[in-house]
């Protein structure tokens, strides 16, 4: 049902292009799915932070990379990743290859929010607008907080609880 | 001997080889036939997975549908600390959840998204019992008639089948998806609640009794024959609230059951006693002294001697309804498992009444069974809870929002 939705929504500029072209939205850069965050006892209290994940589709012909976001409920929003178990902010953002879709996931590529202002727990409702290097920022639906066994990961020593 | 399926297959394939004839030589026709049947094999081997039940609308999904082949029954008791604003959120996570999986898809976040090859059939159904009215103090939004039942002398209720806070009913036609999407919900479930029992059942495989057909229990009874009739007026009648609190407003009240049997001494009957015990011919299900299982129920025909056709004591005769009113529908699921003693198999019935008013519905019927019903003999609740079931949620809408906002 998503699926389809997402599909009939980039359908409708080409449908409508010779009509009426003044009200048409451009194409969408960058598709994201099945976005959600994770509720534990990390994001459980204000100042707590958590991962973000979601398949992230680029649309177009060029690279573009994920550099960071704003969420309502955050202080601040990174790109992380996790290596040999252990996570760490990546170097230059997140990239995304000409119509590849890149999966964040517990265990591997994840969107950080950071210096929660409100709790995080299981089934709240969380916005976030991503921002990219070569894409518009993209708001995306608000996600829905789960709690989650998998990818379990120590936190880097260096990064502030 | 060629079946239907093989002519309906070989029927696809022709279809899809026409297309290659057409396009080319011999060899892709002879490619496109065998790709056209690969692909109509297919699609029958995976039918019953790719089945889904509707589950938006004014009514939950899982009541007024053919029972599914599988069944569990999820009675969970929520933490002490658990708020309004707590069961708010558990259901948001409930409603993302019943919308993925009853389309076949894995939950978000969910660890073997593998396994969801599809909803065979897939419902979900979420109701509350009495105590979590009482505790989050939502005693003004109990729906007209809903409350703890009494205690029944029959009754030898276990603590580990009995009571619960909120009901979980999943139904599927495949038991690996079954399994599933049980995990999926429980799992989203922890931080509110415990599991405080669960109970599964079956019925036939989808495929091996006829549609529509009134399924046996496992004394051989035809079980369910007196139901309202799905889509019908008597239907929506019986089991959906129209007014009070509106989070129930197209829900329901359900008694589950736990009616164990003691087939060993029921097997020790023999066919005419068996008959005289529910008052029905086994065979067809027809009322004693009929041909046909939907005949009516004569309850004053006369044998020569002068005995009544259908005892006294029979099933049928006390569960009838004395007052107008006193109907309910049932969807009951079998259950077997190992008992309490070696060697000992535990069978019986998970028992379902819904209606839109339990007291005065099928309280009074069950009260009546209580007292008399030979029945009782080979039966014993050992199991008991009863639920008000939320009403349905169209796309956007959470589950039972109005009950805890």
């Amino acid at each position: 049902m998503r699926r389809s939705a997402l599909i009939s929504l980039a359908l409708v500029p080409a449908l409508l292009a010779p009509i009426a072209p003044a009200a048409v939205a451009a194409p969408a850069q960058v598709v994201v799915a099945d976005a959600w965050v994770k509720a534990s006892s990390f994001s459980d209290h204000t100042g707590g932070m958590t991962g973000v994940f979601m398949k992230i589709t680029n649309k177009t012909k060029r690279a573009i990379t994920l550099l960071t976001g704003t969420s309502s409920i955050a202080g601040m929003v990174e790109t992380h990743q996790v290596v040999d178990g252990v996570m760490s902010k990546t170097a230059r953002g997140i990239k995304l290859m000409p119509g590849k879709t890149v999966t964040l996931e517990p265990g591997g590529l994840h969107v950080m929010l950071m210096g929660l202002k409100k709790p995080i727990l299981a089934g709240t409702k969380v916005d976030l607008t991503l921002k990219f290097a070569g894409a518009n920022p993209l708001v995306i639906k608000p996600m829905l907080a789960k709690t989650a066994a998998a990818g379990e990961e120590t936190y880097d020593p260096g990064m502030s609880h | 001997m060629v079946t239907r399926r093989q002519i309906l297959l070989g029927g696809l394939a022709t279809a899809g080889a026409a297309g290659g004839v057409l396009a080319a030589n011999g060899a892709a026709a002879a490619q496109a036939y065998r790709e056209g049947f690969a692909a109509a094999e297919l699609k029958s081997q995976t039918k019953v997975a790719k089945q889904k039940s509707s589950f938006n609308g004014s009514h939950q999904a899982g009541i007024e549908q053919r029972a599914q082949a599988h069944a569990n029954f999820i009675g969970l008791e929520i933490g002490s600390k658990i708020t309004k604003d707590d069961m708010l959120r558990w259901m948001v996570l409930l409603t993302d959840d019943i919308t993925r999986l009853c389309n076949g898809e894995p939950v978000l976040a969910d660890p073997e998204p593998d396994l969801m090859i599809g909803a065979a059939n897939l419902t979900v159904t979420v109701g509350f019992g009495p105590a979590l009215f009482k505790k989050l103090g939502l005693e003004s939004k109990v729906p007209e008639g809903f409350a703890e039942l009494p205690g029944f002398k029959i009754d030898q209720l276990r603590d580990e089948f009995t009571g619960g806070d909120v009901l979980i009913q999943l139904g599927a036609d495949d038991l690996l998806i079954l399994s599933h999407a049980t995990r999926a919900l429980l799992r989203d479930s922890e931080p509110f609640g415990t599991v405080r029992w669960q109970q599964a059942g079956f019925t036939n495989a989808v495929g091996s009794n006829p549609e529509g057909k009134t399924q046996r229990n496992l004394m051989g009874q035809v079980d369910g024959t007196d139901n309202p009739e799905f889509g019908s007026k008597n239907f929506a009648n019986q089991v959906w609230i129209t007014g009070g609190p509106a989070w129930a407003i197209g829900g329901t009240q359900l008694a589950l059951r736990r009616i164990q049997m003691n087939l060993p001494t029921w097997d020790m009957l023999g066919r005419n006693d068996k008959e005289e015990v529910i008052g029905r011919h086994l065979d067809t299900g027809a009322p004693l002294g009929q041909k046909n299982e939907f005949d009516p129920i004569n309850f004053d025909a006369k044998k020569e001697n002068g005995l009544q056709v259908i005892p006294p004591f029979a099933h049928i005769r006390r569960a009838a309804a004395k007052r107008p009113g006193e109907q309910f529908f049932r969807r009951p699921f079998n259950y077997q498992v190992v008992g309490a003693k070696p060697g000992e198999l535990d069978s019986g019935l998970l028992w379902t009444a819904y209606a839109a008013d339990l007291t005065k519905q099928y309280l009074p019927v069950q009260q009546r069974l209580a007292d008399f019903d030979l029945l009782n003999k080979w039966t014993t609740p050992i199991g008991s809870a009863v639920f008000a079931i939320a009403r349905g949620f169209e796309p956007g809408q959470v589950l039972a929002e109005e009950l805890f906002s």
